[in-house]
């Protein structure tokens, strides 16, 4: 007898399919199956954590608004994660005022290997890290999420965020150094207080 | 051969997706409620599924008391629309009651015998009608008295109360006996005296009738040809609504949980499992006894049951496993737990117990009530709701024995000191008791 009780959903198609239907206990299924790992997402796209938690929820909302679009049950993982994602750059365009990147960086000089930055990224903890990448510029942090984190390509960056591919390219380089300087500052206040 | 500028990117990109790949962060509860008050979705699907059974059985019981009450009320009716009727029948024959009319129709004939109290008590025949008869009875002296007194017939038909129309058409039929036993009273006389009768006493051609030389055989009534529509003797009627009576009960139950997790400050909960099936996990068991008086129950009661259930604690180990359609998903691995936890109850409830006594539904009841008890496990106090319904079968005049399913729902949480979990029980089973009416 299964009374009162929600029912399991025996494959993740399956759970899809119900939240189709607009089933309450598989909608319910479903926010919690990606709710923590979708937050993640928007930490890091985000510049603060209630910026976050608006990202977040919009995304959400646009997801079971949007699921009886999905053909692919199957590859609902990515798909919920890219609608997050472009739910972010839709809230950076619409609250972000023109920034003004930093030209300055283009010809900085690399101090440290490039397997020091990995080693550096590894010893951070994760919250300072997010601090780190949520200190560079909208357009900036936007690319090196999609990029460096999410593997976007440019030609697809370029058109999620309706610039030129040579743009992704270059605020993309803009953005990486920035975040190798900040990378670099913070690897050595790490490396003197260790 | 890479450039310095791809194996930076390359470094960077390994080192972020080390660290954010299965990067989560818990949100906040009441995120949850904004998405669902976004999406018109209620936050919790399970409360509108129980509000719905609740409602449903709410409504069964109040639907059943309706239609109880209803029908019961139709019975009464329709009883009394055949009364009407037959009142109206024999009113118009000889103007007495309903349930007398045998006796006023038959004490037209005897004038000189005496009429006993209880008789006379219970017909009311006009005065006008009285006196017409009287004068016809007078002048023509044509009924003899019975052989049998009319009072010791009344006696021995005392148990007798109902009179069915077929008492009419058994005594038109004997009037026409005795038109053919061959008196002198031709069949039109006899017919205008019934009719006219029948009619109206007051237009009755009195002249015409004293001149008629009527002379009927002596005819003993046979009070057996009176049919009663009384029930067997055997039939046991409830007529002990006021008395105390005693009441013992027990129930097997299915025991259901509503689990709730409160603040869980980062630890992931995943994989619940239920026992599905009925086993001793999820059966639990429960007795009462107490009084009733008025249709009202108050109990004692002593019940025990499980509450069981597993879960993981999410680790930050992922599997990579084929499901049933053969495509591989990431599976987080996590801690087994088992909660294995026993309530035993002691409490005292009060209920509102309908017997339906109607032809429809004959003695089935229904049972409403509430609940305060204790859980002496965990040192809580309960309250519960219950309902039940079911059949009540008579052993005798005095005993009676009720089944039917039950349920109960608890509107309180036992809290679970170990972690943020919250269970919300509620039970399902057949309660079988016995009821003992002190007279």
């Amino acid at each position: 007898m299964n009374l009162f009780r929600s029912k399991k959903y025996s494959s993740l198609p399956d759970l899809v399919l119900a939240c189709q239907r607009q089933e309450p206990s598989a909608q319910t299924a479903f926010y919690d199956r990606y709710k923590s790992k979708l937050l993640g997402v928007c930490v890091r796209y985000a510049k603060t954590k209630a910026e976050a938690e608006d990202i977040f929820q919009e995304g959400f909302i646009k997801v079971f608004k949007s699921l009886n679009e999905v053909r692919d049950p199957g590859a609902i993982d990515s798909w919920v994660k890219s609608v997050v994602i472009r739910t972010a750059i839709n809230y950076y365009n619409r609250t972000t005022k023109e920034q003004q990147l930093h030209s300055s960086l283009d010809n900085m000089q690399y101090e440290q290997e490039s397997d020091d930055y990995g080693r550096i990224i590894d010893q951070l903890n994760v919250a300072v890290l997010l601090d780190l990448i949520s200190q560079l510029p909208d357009g900036y942090r936007m690319i090196i999420n999609l990029h460096l984190i999410d593997g976007y390509t440019h030609s697809e960056i370029a058109q999620m965020l309706s610039i030129s591919d040579g743009t992704s390219r270059s605020q993309y380089l803009r953005g990486r150094n920035l975040l190798m300087k900040k990378l670099q500052e913070k690897g050595i206040t790490q490396y003197e207080i260790s | 051969m890479k450039s310095p500028e791809e194996k930076i990117d390359e470094a960077l990109r390994e080192a972020l997706k080390r660290k954010f790949d299965n990067f989560e962060s818990v949100p906040d509860p009441s995120l949850s409620e904004k998405v669902w008050r976004a999406l018109n979705i209620s936050d919790n699907p399970g409360i509108i599924q129980q509000s719905i059974i609740l409602g449903l059985l709410f409504l069964i019981m109040v639907t059943g008391t309706l239609l109880f009450s209803s029908v019961a009320g139709n019975e009464h009716d329709s009883f009394a629309k055949k009364n009407k009727v037959f009142a109206g029948k024999t009113n118009r024959s000889i103007g007495a009651k309903p349930n007398n009319s045998f006796l006023a129709k038959t004490n037209e004939y005897p004038a000189e015998v005496d009429e006993p109290d209880d008789m006379q008590e219970g017909v009311s025949v006009p005065a006008a009608k009285r006196k017409t008869a009287q004068v016809i009875l007078a002048k023509n002296h044509i009924i003899r008295k019975p052989k049998v007194s009319f009072e010791k017939e009344w006696k021995a038909q005392a148990t007798h109360t109902l009179i069915t129309p077929k008492l009419i058409e058994i005594n038109t039929a004997e009037i026409r006996q005795i038109e053919n036993a061959g008196s002198d009273v031709t069949g039109s006389n006899v017919e205008d005296f019934v009719s006219s009768t029948a009619d109206s006493p007051a237009k009755m051609d009195v002249d015409l009738l004293a001149n008629q030389p009527l002379n009927l055989p002596q005819h003993a009534w046979n009070t057996d040809s009176i049919i009663s529509v009384s029930e067997s003797k055997e039939r046991i009627v409830d007529e002990n609504k006021n008395d105390w009576a005693f009441i013992v009960s027990a129930a097997p139950l299915r025991t259901f949980q509503t689990l709730t997790i409160g603040h869980t400050n980062g630890v992931i909960y995943q994989n619940f499992q239920f026992p599905t099936s009925i086993s001793a996990q999820t059966l639990g068991y429960k007795f009462s006894a107490g009084i009733e008086k008025n249709g009202f129950q108050l109990l004692l009661n002593y019940g025990k049951f499980r509450q069981s259930f597993r879960y993981e604690i999410a680790r930050d180990e992922y599997l990579l496993q084929p499901d049933k359609s053969g495509e591989y998903k990431v599976v987080r691995k996590g801690t087994p737990v088992e909660e294995n936890s026993v309530s035993d109850l002691v409490g005292m409830s009060l209920k509102k117990h309908l017997v339906r006594k109607s032809t429809f539904l004959k003695n089935y009841f229904g049972d409403l009530g509430l609940e305060v008890n204790r859980d002496l496990t965990s040192r809580t106090n309960m309250v519960w709701i219950n309902a039940g319904f079911g059949r009540e079968l008579f052993v005798d005049r005095n005993m009676r024995i009720t089944f039917g399913p039950y349920v109960e729902y608890s509107l309180m949480k036992l809290r679970n000191e170990k972690n943020q979990f919250r269970v919300q029980p509620y039970q399902i089973g057949l309660s079988v008791g016995l009821k003992y009416l002190k007279k």
